[in-house]
């Protein structure tokens, strides 16, 4: 364990020496976060209220309903339900970009449902601008569905516990997480290149056992991710008031994070080699982040977006952390059991995949 | 101090050491002669334990090489590549190879000043490895097996890409090291250094020690043969004469040497001319005929029919 322990020690000197990986790992998150917090500094979710197009050809107390809910159920999305008269003028106004989306409840939607018919479908038109501001309009279309579907519910109105979310309560903590996976990355792919460089089967000729050896690398891998995540934790909260939740909580989903990448980018390492690996690595990382939400978030797109956001490591830690923040004081481990879970097994299966093949000695001959 | 018994490894389906045993003594230099790729690095990383391996026993000063990893605190390696940190200064890459090695603060200090004194570096001990020269990475190298003290010292073709002074600082270092008591096992591709550094010498080919001894058992173990070396003119195919040569019955083994062929045979003067009338007759042009002293080089040559140097 001794040994262990100088590895990491001397593997963490060598890192934070490093001022590239300073760059990449602090400085250009804080950079990116302060320019979005100057960006949509009055943004308190989408701004200004995005306006959605809403054509009622039922006339029933029921589209009466689904069109209430919509505003009732959502007010901290702050959406503007603007009635139409036609299909056609909605669905132009959409294509001119006035409307995010046209919502069309359709004739005899609400007969088919009280007399136990098959309703007809509830058709909605989106814009241009419906990855942005029109990213609600999907999800509002989706509760018009479920609502339509049965009886109008009672809607028992409750802002989060935790305040309306900005846009920066997005992009703090998923600009965190997208360059944690970099560094930590980074940081595999020079565990990798000491067997290629012939330090590693140096150390194998030393005292030290193997586990000693590997341990110490991921340690200091670990413990460099955690001063990385509190260092853009505090920065963010502090300089730009990003909501993070509870801090306890957010420590553990870091946790947990912290291992999944080190095992997702140690298998990459692992199987393609340090060089190969980087740049497999860095690919992987753009699709994760894409699919993860870490540039879009999912709601408001389709629910494969969802899905497939949720198949991914670091879209399970954003969800998380917005989770967090979203509940307030309300958080408790059961908020974020799905993105512990899923970040811990990949975190553990990776780690044991990597590092019995970085671990063993890698001699430049061989 | 050193028992390496039958040791063997295989990459596949390449043998790398096939059978290898040798033995060092406290205050001896062996050297591990061979050209490049005869298994000379591959051996001695199982002797450190480094490479698993496939066959064979090692016992390093009496204690069972398999027994655990604070065995290997007896050796010292020096490895063929380069163990070092560039981006640490040579101060904290030896006080990191000491720690691995169980020295710790007043004691690790002691020995890392030492241990640059002698190898020439203090005034350069706090300067990153990176701006380092050629020869001083080696020294370094060289410093970073010596800390801990260990009896037995295992150095990989230590001279390799270094300038003269450095490499007569590491022959006087290795020297004196050797005098201390030092078991030293020390493996080149050049035959000079063997003959000027090793008490003994193991001629390594194909993974297999073809022959031990002193220089001077060696080169008497040629017998009553002869060295000698014929120069072709311009681009004539050194190989194509070497050919030529070997089929001479009077010779005994010929190879491709310097831009010519060394070829050991019985007796020179019977030789000559079956030799040059052989040559000739294939459209070669010998222009230089040298009879040399036999020397490792031709011991080589006889054992495994090509030269030490490619």
């Amino acid at each position: 364990m001794r040994r262990g322990l100088v590895v990491c020690a001397k593997d963490m000197r060598q890192r934070i020496r490093d001022r590239t990986a300073v760059t990449v790992g602090i400085l250009a998150p804080i950079v990116l976060t302060g320019i979005i917090g100057v960006a949509l500094a009055n943004d308190e979710g989408p701004s200004p209220p995005t306006p959605i197009a809403w054509v009622d050809l039922d006339g029933s107390a029921l589209s009466d309903a689904l069109q209430r809910s919509l505003t009732e159920d959502w007010p901290a999305r702050r959406v503007a339900v603007v009635r139409v008269a036609s299909a056609e003028d909605a669905e132009a106004a959409v294509s001119a970009g006035r409307y995010a989306a046209a919502i069309i409840v359709p004739k005899g939607l609400g007969a088919a449902l009280y007399n136990g018919g098959v309703p007809p479908s509830l058709r909605v038109r989106t814009g241009r601008t419906f990855a942005l501001g029109g990213r609600f309009a999907n999800a509002l279309a989706k509760r018009a569905t479920v609502i339509a579907q049965g009886a109008a519910p009672r809607v028992d109105v409750r802002a989060p516990q935790g305040g309306t979310l900005r846009s920066i309560d997005h992009y703090g903590p998923s600009l965190t997480v997208l360059f944690l996976f970099f560094q930590l990355l980074g940081g595999m792919r020079a565990f990798g290149a000491e067997g290629a460089t012939g330090t590693l089967a140096r150390l194998a000729a030393t005292p030290a056992t193997g586990r000693e050896i590997v341990g110490g690398k991921l340690l200091a891998l670990a413990l460099l991710g955690a001063l990385q995540f509190a260092v853009l934790y505090g920065v963010t909260r502090y300089a730009f008031g990003v909501s993070w939740g509870p801090p306890s909580l957010v420590a553990v989903l870091a946790a947990t994070t912290i291992a999944s990448a080190i095992g997702l980018m140690g298998a990459v390492i692992a199987a393609a080699g340090p060089y190969r690996g980087y740049l497999l690595g860095t690919l992987l990382l753009f699709v994760l982040s894409l699919l993860g939400g870490q540039f879009l978030p999912p709601e408001g797109l389709p629910d494969v977006f969802d899905n497939l956001a949720r198949l991914t490591p670091n879209g399970q830690a954003l969800r998380g952390l917005t989770d967090l923040a979203a509940a307030g004081a309300d958080a408790s481990l059961a908020t974020i059991a799905e993105p512990l879970l899923v970040t811990a097994v990949i975190g553990v299966v990776g780690i044991l995949a990597c590092a019995r093949k970085l671990g063993v000695a890698a001699t430049p001959i061989v | 101090m050193l028992t390496a018994t039958d040791l063997r490894k295989r990459f596949g389906a390449r043998v790398a050491v096939d059978g290898v045993t040798l033995h060092v003594a406290a205050g001896e230099i062996y050297g591990l002669l061979g050209p490049n790729g005869a298994g000379k690095t591959t051996t001695i990383l199982l002797v450190c334990g480094v490479l698993p391996r496939d066959g064979g026993h090692v016992l390093v000063d009496g204690v069972d090489l398999d027994s655990g990893p604070e065995a290997r605190a007896r050796i010292g390696l020096a490895p063929q590549w380069l163990g070092l940190y560039p981006d640490l200064t040579g101060r904290e890459n030896l006080e990191f190879w000491g720690r691995m090695y169980g020295l710790e603060r007043a004691a690790l200090s002691q020995a890392v000043d030492a241990t640059l004194s002698s190898v020439g570096l203090l005034d350069r001990a706090r300067d990153l490895v990176a701006t380092y020269s050629g020869g001083m990475m080696r020294r370094l190298n060289l410093a970073s097996a010596l800390l801990h003290r260990p009896p037995l010292l295992v150095l990989d073709e230590p001279t390799v890409g270094v300038d003269p002074q450095s490499r007569n600082a590491i022959f006087e270092h290795v020297a004196r090291l050797r005098a201390e008591g030092t078991a030293i096992l020390y493996t080149t591709h050049y035959m000079e250094e063997a003959e000027r550094l090793c008490d003994r010498i193991g001629i390594i080919d194909g993974g297999r020690l073809r022959a031990e001894g002193t220089r001077r058992e060696l080169v008497a173990s040629l017998g009553d043969d002869a060295c000698v070396d014929v120069g072709l003119a311009g681009s004539d195919d050194a190989l194509r004469a070497a050919t030529v040569a070997a089929a001479i019955p009077a010779v005994g083994s010929a190879a491709a040497f310097g831009g010519g062929i060394r070829v050991v045979a019985r007796d020179a003067t019977i030789l000559l001319p079956p030799l040059l009338e052989a040559l000739l007759g294939a459209g070669l042009r010998p222009n230089r005929i040298e009879v040399r002293e036999p020397d490792l080089e031709a011991v080589f040559l006889r054992l495994t029919g090509r030269a030490l140097r490619d």
